[in-house]
């Protein structure tokens, strides 16, 4: 029987590309579970444990939280009672917002929780 | 990494399935992501909750406020109704140690102390809040039907549940004569100032009133006093000015919340203190059962329940009720020496079989703990039937057709407590008495509905041919479906149910049974006219009494008009022959039966017919 023309025709290409989707899968499995925290286009930040992915990046985190820069008032208020007026650490606002889906296209930043 | 993935193909965990992925909200969505913020629009509201507020408008706000409580009450969730306020946000977040730093700001405010209607606010606000917590905790601690009827979620916020309630009640307190001083020294209107002064008085007596600290005696005068005042919060009402910003759907952005953003819940003024009175005298209604000694029979308290539950109360009332009568046993000690009351109080006091010894016995194989649960059952299961077969008929279920024979299985089931079982038993009660002169009369009456209806069956009056997928056997099926698997009381065949349904005697001597019975159920009703509720177990419910017997009356006489007409036609057009099937078509042509429904009904259980009489067609 006849196989696919393209394999046959792209053989190394082809065992390229199925390679690298392996390496892609076995990557990404052991992200499964673990804590992400995606940045995305409005400034907010989302922090939970990855639960599904795929090829567009969508993601979807469980018992996730979402976080907020503090407000331009707060930076001010935390900056004027500030003991040493040079460093000021203002904490971001979160709250939980449980199971949540990302689309990939408002994705800017992905990083794992050590 | 990813887009060396094919389309289509997903990294997910093992345990994690599509259906659970239906519950994601979808970030940046806006109908689904709350959080979410339109383009050109504000993350939060820049309203200043430190404004100096005119009387009239902490009027306004205290109205609006009024009317996202009762549309909470009425079940929508806090987020759509109360936390919408951004005074109410204000308060409550970020958590606060000590009662004192639950203000509109955190920290420190100089002109604070100087500020009494404010100050006023902040404490009915205070009130309001607590009041909620309250009631949740009331809520939870009994049975009911979570997003159904009532939302308890809090969002992570914390409902001033550390702070005690006379705390706040003694804010009130200071409140309302701080601001009645300022009122005076800046001649604010009267009308205008005990409008603001009533409201804060009515939030210090609703939250006494949801507070489990006072006997009921107290919370009876709390609940009065209170629906006084609300009487009064209608006609103050419009010398307020709601302020519209001060509430918003933007606090959604900042609740733990899993659930996609929501409109604020509306309600009109008038119909939130409509439904806040109602609330305060289901409450008071109620406080019956919490009284002990009000009920000493089981079967009393059970009727009372019943004639309550009809109120259809909001949750907080109903779980008011449980709470009493489930707290601290009082009322039902234990549910086992509930129903041996209450099947002593029908049968034989004496007999070894209701030894209470009997119930004591736990162990299932031992023949008196059998024994226990028969008789338990079968009384359970007794009242059970009829209440099943009363319901289909104020549901309005049955069939024209079918009315025979439902009337035909009410009258078999009070068989059991029918006149010469109970005579011929030693009758220890007079209650026995008198509950067998209404079991006569309920089973007289339906007697005679059933020998009409089967009549007007017989002479094809109530429609019913016209079923293809339909056969009698079937009917009785459904009908009788409830009961098949219970083996006492029995069930009769359905050879037995269908004969006396279609088979007719001369229409004559069908009348005639039916006046009799009739006869008989005025009779008992003469008798149960002369008790009162005391003795027929309605202590409560005395008003319900006198009506069930005046609609069981009424439903008699027009029975007996029915009958009349029936009889009447029978007598103008007889015919010596009763097979002749002119004779039925001739009745069939002059006769017109209505059913009427259930509302219109004396009694929606008594589905008595309207027979009329027109020209006979030649």
């Amino acid at each position: 029987m006849r196989g696919a023309p393209r394999e046959e025709t792209d053989r190394s290409s082809g065992r390229l590309q199925s390679d690298e989707n392996d390496n892609a899968i076995v990557y990404l499995s052991n992200l499964l579970n673990k804590e992400l925290h995606i940045h995305i286009t409005d400034g907010r930040m989302f922090v939970g444990a990855l639960k599904c992915t795929d090829k567009y990046r969508n993601i979807i985190l469980s018992c996730a939280h979402e976080y907020r820069s503090p407000s331009r008032a707060a930076v001010e208020k935390a900056a004027t009672e500030s003991s040493d007026g040079q460093n000021v650490t203002v904490d971001m606002t979160g709250r939980f917002v449980g199971l949540v889906t990302i689309p990939g296209e408002h994705i800017t930043k992905v990083e794992v929780e050590d | 990494m990813v887009s060396a993935l094919r389309t289509g193909q997903l990294i997910k965990d093992e345990y994690f399935t599509m259906f659970e992925s239906v519950g994601a909200i979808e970030v940046m969505d806006p109908k689904m992501d709350s959080g979410y913020v339109e383009p050109g629009d504000t993350l939060e509201d820049d309203y200043d909750v430190l404004r100096d507020l005119s009387c009239k408008e902490f009027l306004g706000i205290m109205d609006q406020l009024l009317c996202h409580e009762m549309a909470w009450h009425d079940g929508a969730p806090l987020s759509q109704t109360l936390f919408t306020s951004l005074y109410v946000d204000r308060l409550l977040w970020p958590d606060t140690k000590t009662l004192e730093e639950a203000r509109f700001f955190r920290g420190r405010e100089p002109a604070w102390k100087n500020r009494p209607l404010m100050q006023a606010l902040r404490a009915y606000c205070l009130g309001l809040i607590k009041t909620c917590d309250l009631v949740i905790r009331t809520v939870i601690s009994q049975h009911y039907y979570e997003e159904e009827d009532f939302v308890t979620m809090t969002y992570n916020r914390d409902l001033l549940t550390r702070y005690e309630t006379l705390d706040v009640m003694a804010l009130l307190v200071d409140a309302v004569s701080s601001f009645s001083n300022w009122c005076e020294e800046r001649d604010v209107p009267i009308e205008l100032r005990s409008a603001i002064v009533i409201r804060l008085d009515a939030r210090h007596s609703f939250l006494a009133a949801v507070s489990t600290d006072y006997p009921s005696v107290v919370m009876k005068r709390n609940l009065t006093t209170l629906c006084g005042m609300l009487g009064k919060f209608g006609e103050t009402h419009n010398l307020g000015r709601p302020v519209k910003e001060a509430f918003s759907e933007k606090v959604q952005r900042r609740l733990a919340t899993t659930v996609p953003p929501r409109h604020m819940a509306e309600m009109s003024f008038r119909n939130a203190v409509t439904k806040l009175e109602k609330m305060l005298q289901d409450i008071h209604a109620a406080l019956l059962v919490e009284e002990t000694g009000a009920f000493k029979d089981p079967y009393n308290l059970v009727k009372f329940l019943q004639f309550w539950n009809v109120r259809e109360s909001l949750t907080f009332a109903r779980a008011k009720l449980q709470s009493w009568l489930f707290g601290d046993l009082k009322v039902a000690p234990s549910i086992e020496k509930l129903l041996l009351k209450d099947v002593k109080g029908l049968v034989l006091r004496e007999d070894k079989l209701l030894d209470p010894i009997n119930w004591t016995v736990e162990v299932p194989a031992d023949p008196r703990h059998q024994i226990a649960s028969l008789i338990d059952n079968f009384r359970q299961r007794a009242s059970m039937m009829e209440w099943i077969v009363e319901l289909g008929f104020e549901q309005d279920i049955y069939a024209p057709d079918e009315l025979a024979l439902m009337y035909w299985h009410e009258r078999l089931s009070r068989e059991d407590r029918k006149t010469e079982k109970a005579r011929s038993m030693l009758l220890t009660l007079g209650y026995n008495t008198n509950l067998t002169a209404e079991a006569i009369a309920i089973h007289s009456l339906a007697l005679s509905l059933f020998t009409l209806y089967s009549l007007l069956n017989y002479l094809k009056l109530l429609g019913g041919e016209d079923r293809p997928c339909s056969s009698d056997r079937l009917r009785y099926k459904l009908r009788m479906k409830p009961f098949f698997h219970i083996s006492t009381p029995e069930l009769p065949a359905y050879v037995d149910v269908w004969d006396p349904v279609y088979a007719s005697g001369g229409g004559q001597e069908q009348c005639n049974k039916a006046e009799d019975a009739l006869k008989t159920a005025k009779e008992q009703i003469t008798v149960l006219k002369s008790l009162g509720p005391q003795e027929m177990k309605y202590v409560g419910n005395e008003v319900e009494y006198q009506n069930h017997v005046r609609q069981m009356l009424r439903s008699c006489i027009a029975t007996g008009v029915a009958i009349a007409t029936v009889r009447a036609a029978c007598a103008k057009y007889a015919s010596k022959d009763e097979a002749d099937s002119l004779h039925k078509g001739v009745l069939r042509s002059v006769l017109n039966v209505e059913i009427p429904n259930p509302e219109t009904r004396y009694a929606a259980r008594w589905a008595v017919p309207k027979i009329t009489q027109k020209k006979a067609k030649s």
